[in-house]
């Protein structure tokens, strides 16, 4: 198969994932006996209700997985990648010095299982430069099914990609649900001093590779957020001293004035469709949220509040959206329908809440939290209800949910001292389950994350 | 007009003279073929002897061990090849002498013509349809299907069903925080060889169907099976009663 430049970084995932070599054939082979006996139907079908023993109370462990070395240069540069993303989910534990795949034939599965795998990544590289030929197989060690069986070409710059949609196919084939691998972040790269700060947008792969500054620094940016399908960040710039969303095109670099409001717009944040931007702007003393149609669509109020109405964000189906308002007193969450109205608050702990984002998922919304011991980061269900903690620190805030809602991205920051000494900002990710914290590296210091959808 | 007498007379003559010749006819015979060879012995077999160098695991019962050491391969000695040279003479064609085993000339179509025999397979098969399904049954007493072995499941008590599912609960590991994990319910079928080891895994039907529509579930109950096959706990605590045959468990894993 080969790889059509369709974007910037020269393929399309659609196109690669559509690449399948007969694993299947190979896999009915190889695995003919075993399937052939689980696939028969069972004589005695016991209904649920019947004796059956039951097993329940499941640990949470990552899986084991074996990932041998796809081969020399490109190869082993591949297997580190696939390695460092599945590892670094916290959902699966590679097996350090796997032994080789013994080629392409069967995999010594007795030699896998003593080494406590339960599946098995393999995959071999051809050629260099222009043209390189990637197969890959996923393999189940205790049943000796293929899972999976692949084939990628394409130009060797891409190598990294294709290893990020290798480890995410690892990803959904076994736990059931989409990698998040192939993707971007977006977020504010600070440098300076501490009162004097410059900030530039920058992007890089979700695994800190390929770092890239869009702006030159020369003026103040927050907030950026992806458009859910096409290569275009919206962001809060102060250029002019003017503060107003922007849109910027990756492709191109230009960047356009998003709406126009009397006062300052700010809070941008795309619906799931893409076709509006749902964004604050100050209006008296306070703030209210407002729709704008970006295909030439018209303005449109969603609150009239008199307090201060922001960070808004839809919910995955755009049916409703959740905010910020302080009409009750203090800030707090609210939800309301996506045309306005019916506002209804859901976070009651102590407290003051901000910066909420619905996850991809739809079953949680996360947020940030200030209480008397600093901030925090947790998820709640969307009626307000389960409310958990995830992280603390002096700073934690602006979360950001990673394509398939599992893992949460933020920045932490540290307390300063005189003159800004001992001041940090970075980014941190977590899973929603509470573990796996780590930080995701940056070359210089970082704020406001945003985790794009995975590519195109 | 001829008499009565008269006709016996003829018939009697007629007879001897069909018998007088009949038998002449026996002696020439007997007289003019030569009496048959009887073919050769077959010459004796010669003997055939064979040695076993096999490691003694592999030597069959009643093979002999040997004591003759075995010689080891000679080296091969490889050869370059040697580069053609653009002036040489062509050597000329070495006569082939026919081998009274070939055939002299040579046939038309050389190559196996694979998908003629498969043609004619089909052709068979075609024209044979099997028009009622089989009524020959697994005999799981006598070897047959492991997969008819019973569910024996029933006959264990609470006590044996508590130590078997403790023991896969050993190696039982999900992602808790799965979507729909809190709702989550699988029913297996699990083959235990006659030591209690588990072998085989079926998914009953409703959780295969499940499994089928939904990738996420499927994730959580391929790991549920996993579990039972885990080299780490497939060693199961069945009684020593239930030991020594094929068993089926059933199983349901929840969270």
């Amino acid at each position: 198969m080969s790889i059509l430049n369709t974007n910037s970084f020269g393929m399309t995932r659609r196109g690669l994932l559509a690449a399948g070599i007969g694993g299947s054939i190979a896999g009915g082979i190889l695995a003919a006996p075993l399937a052939a006996f689980a696939q028969a139907p069972p004589a005695n079908p016991n209904a649920p209700g019947e004796a059956e023993i039951t097993v329940d109370q499941a640990r949470t462990a990552p899986i084991p997985i074996a990932i041998p070395s796809f081969g020399p240069g490109i190869g082993q540069q591949m297997t580190d990648v696939i390695t460092g993303d599945l590892a670094g989910c916290g959902l699966f534990r590679p097996i350090p010095d796997a032994a080789s795949a013994n080629g392409p034939g069967v995999p010594n599965f007795d030699l896998y299982k003593s080494l406590g795998a339960q599946a098995l990544a393999q995959g071999t590289t051809q050629g260099s430069g222009a043209s390189v030929r990637v197969e890959f197989r996923l393999w189940n060690v205790l049943t000796g099914q293929q899972l999976q069986g692949t084939a990628y070409t394409t130009a060797g710059g891409n190598w990294r990609r294709i290893a990020h949609i290798i480890a995410d196919v690892i990803y959904e084939r076994m736990l059931g649900d989409k990698g998040y691998f192939d993707t971007r972040i977006a977020y504010v790269a600070r440098s300076g001093l501490r009162t004097h700060q410059t900030t530039r947008l920058a992007i890089m792969d979700q695994d800190s590779a390929n770092n890239r500054y869009l702006t030159s620094g020369e003026w103040l940016v927050l907030t950026p957020r992806f458009h859910p399908t096409r290569d275009e960040i919206a962001f809060l710039s102060y250029a002019n001293d003017r503060p107003r969303v922007y849109l910027f095109d990756l492709g191109s670099g230009r960047q356009q004035v998003l709406g126009e409001f009397a006062g300052i717009s700010f809070a941008p944040r795309f619906s799931p469709n893409g076709s509006e931007v749902v964004l604050s702007a100050t209006r008296g003393g306070g703030s209210d949220i407002f729709t704008i149609g970006l295909g030439g669509g018209g303005k449109r109020q969603l609150t009239d509040s008199g307090a201060i109405d922001t960070s808004p964000c839809y919910s995955p189906d755009g049916s409703q959206i959740v905010f910020n308002s302080d009409r009750g007193g203090s800030p707090q969450l609210y939800v309301m329908s996506a045309g306005g109205g019916g506002a209804r608050r859901i976070s009651y702990g102590s407290g003051q809440y901000g910066s909420p984002v619905w996850s991809p998922r739809g079953d949680l919304i996360a947020f940030t939290r200030i209480g008397a011991g600093g901030f925090s980061i947790g998820v709640m269900a969307p009626d307000g209800t389960g409310e958990r903690i995830l992280t603390r620190g002096f700073t934690v805030e602006s979360p950001t949910f990673c394509p398939n809602g599992r893992v949460l991205g933020y920045c932490r920051q540290t307390a300063a001292g005189p003159g800004g000494a001992g001041f940090s900002s970075s980014l941190a990710q977590i899973d929603i389950a509470g573990f796996n914290e780590r930080v995701m590296s940056t070359p210089g210091g970082a704020s406001d994350p945003a985790w794009s959808p995975l590519k195109g | 007009m001829r008499s009565g007498r008269d006709d016996n007379q003829g018939i009697r003559r007629a007879a001897y003279v069909s018998g007088g010749l009949h038998l002449l006819l026996l002696v020439s015979f007997l007289l003019v073929i030569p009496p048959m060879a009887r073919p050769p012995e077959p010459p004796e077999p010669t003997s055939l002897e064979m040695e076993c160098t096999g490691p003694p695991s592999q030597s069959r019962r009643g093979d002999q061990p040997t004591t003759k050491p075995v010689p080891a391969p000679s080296a091969v000695e490889k050869v370059a090849p040697v580069s053609p040279t653009p002036h040489a003479e062509p050597a000329p064609p070495a006569k082939v002498v026919p081998s009274h085993r070939t055939q002299p000339n040579k046939t038309a179509n050389v190559a196996p013509d694979t998908s003629s025999l498969l043609a004619t397979l089909e052709k068979f098969r075609a024209d044979q349809p099997q028009t009622h399904p089989p009524r020959a049954h697994a005999n799981p007493d006598q070897g047959g299907s492991p997969s008819r072995a019973g569910d024996v499941t029933g006959q264990l008590g609470a006590g044996a069903q508590k130590a078997i599912g403790n023991e896969v609960r050993r190696c039982y590991a999900e992602d808790t925080e799965a979507k729909n994990y809190a709702s989550f319910t699988a029913h297996l079928l699990v083959t235990v060889d006659a030591g209690g080891e588990a072998r085989l895994v079926e998914f009953k039907p409703d959780t295969a169907a499940r499994m089928a529509a939904d990738p996420g579930y499927r994730a959580l109950a391929e790991r549920a099976r996993d579990a039972v096959l885990n080299p780490t706990c497939a060693r199961l605590p069945i009684p020593a009663s239930l030991l020594g045959r094929t068993q089926q468990l059933s199983f349901v894993f929840r969270p």
